[in-house]
């Protein structure tokens, strides 16, 4: 099982990455969940092994830069597409008129969904100072600091509700996707795909307030 | 629902019980559309989740 879904998620890797270090993510994953089970929850151990080995090898993929350039494009082009259906409809977008304009079907738009679910909201530069040199950020670094959390609040007001409370419930909330899932009455995997949904919106919203900000400047 | 004024937040193993605790009660706010989103702390949250260190 562990090799299988290895080599379906190498499948949608570049060649460059080796299938072997995914198989032996996947190998890892399935240990992890073999000592985690918990039998008591009445969740069959097959469908607990496979989230979490998927979710092993995924995040072997993000260790490298690979996955997460490829997720990067992937983000935007998706991003780029609710930015016109929004500018067609005057409304954010339903899945499935995303998945159309993409020209891909619903349940391939939302698997391809879990891949960005950890894509950033915003692309930050390798050098940027991060808040760990907090004592030693410059005023124009605070400044920009500022100008994101505005351009993420200007975003946020402009996304569906939905796509907030699950944000909020995240990096707010600190909820785990499982939690989440519980909370919405949905599975684990549908909340990894509404994240990045919300992500991907959330990316396309700040890139056009941008876009006007700069226009206008 | 606000739920900061506790210690569960984010620390699944600290206090199980008031983890769940504070997991239903947010289970009932959404299923009651009574749970409101604070945009301007979802923000905040988003920069410093922006701007953290990558995981090594």
């Amino acid at each position: 099982m562990a090799q299988r879904i290895a080599r379906k998620v190498g499948r949608r890797t570049p060649d460059s990455i080796c299938e072997d270090e995914l198989v032996g993510a996947a190998l890892i994953g399935l240990s992890e969940a073999a000592e985690r089970y918990d039998s008591t929850r009445g969740e069959p151990f097959v469908a607990f092994a496979e989230t979490r080995i998927r979710g092993a090898v995924l995040d072997e993929l993000r260790r490298g830069d690979l996955m997460s350039r490829r997720a990067r494009t992937a983000a935007r082009q998706v991003g780029k597409v609710i930015r016109t259906l929004e500018q067609l409809h005057g409304r954010s977008p339903e899945e499935h008129e995303i998945a159309t304009a993409l020209g891909i079907p619903l349940d391939e738009y939302r698997s391809e969904l879990e891949m960005l679910t950890h894509v950033a909201i915003v692309d930050i530069e390798p050098h940027a100072p991060t808040l760990a040199d907090t004592d030693r950020l410059s005023p124009s670094t605070i400044a920009e600091r500022n100008q994101l959390a505005a351009l993420l609040r200007e975003g946020l007001s402009r996304i569906p509700a939905r796509d907030a409370q699950v944000l909020n419930l995240y990096y707010v909330e600190e909820l785990s996707c499982s939690e989440i899932g519980q909370v919405l009455g949905v599975s684990e995997s549908r909340v990894c795909q509404l994240h990045a949904l919300a992500i991907v919106r959330l990316r396309a919203e700040v890139a056009e307030t941008a876009d006007v900000q700069r226009d206008a400047a | 629902m606000r739920s900061n004024d506790n210690d569960t937040k984010g620390e699944p193993s600290a206090d199980p019980g008031a983890r769940a605790d504070r997991i239903s009660a947010i289970t009932e706010c959404v299923r009651a559309k009574t749970y409101a989103v604070d945009l301007v702390e979802l923000a905040a949250a988003l920069t410093t989740n922006a701007m953290e260190p990558p995981e090594k």
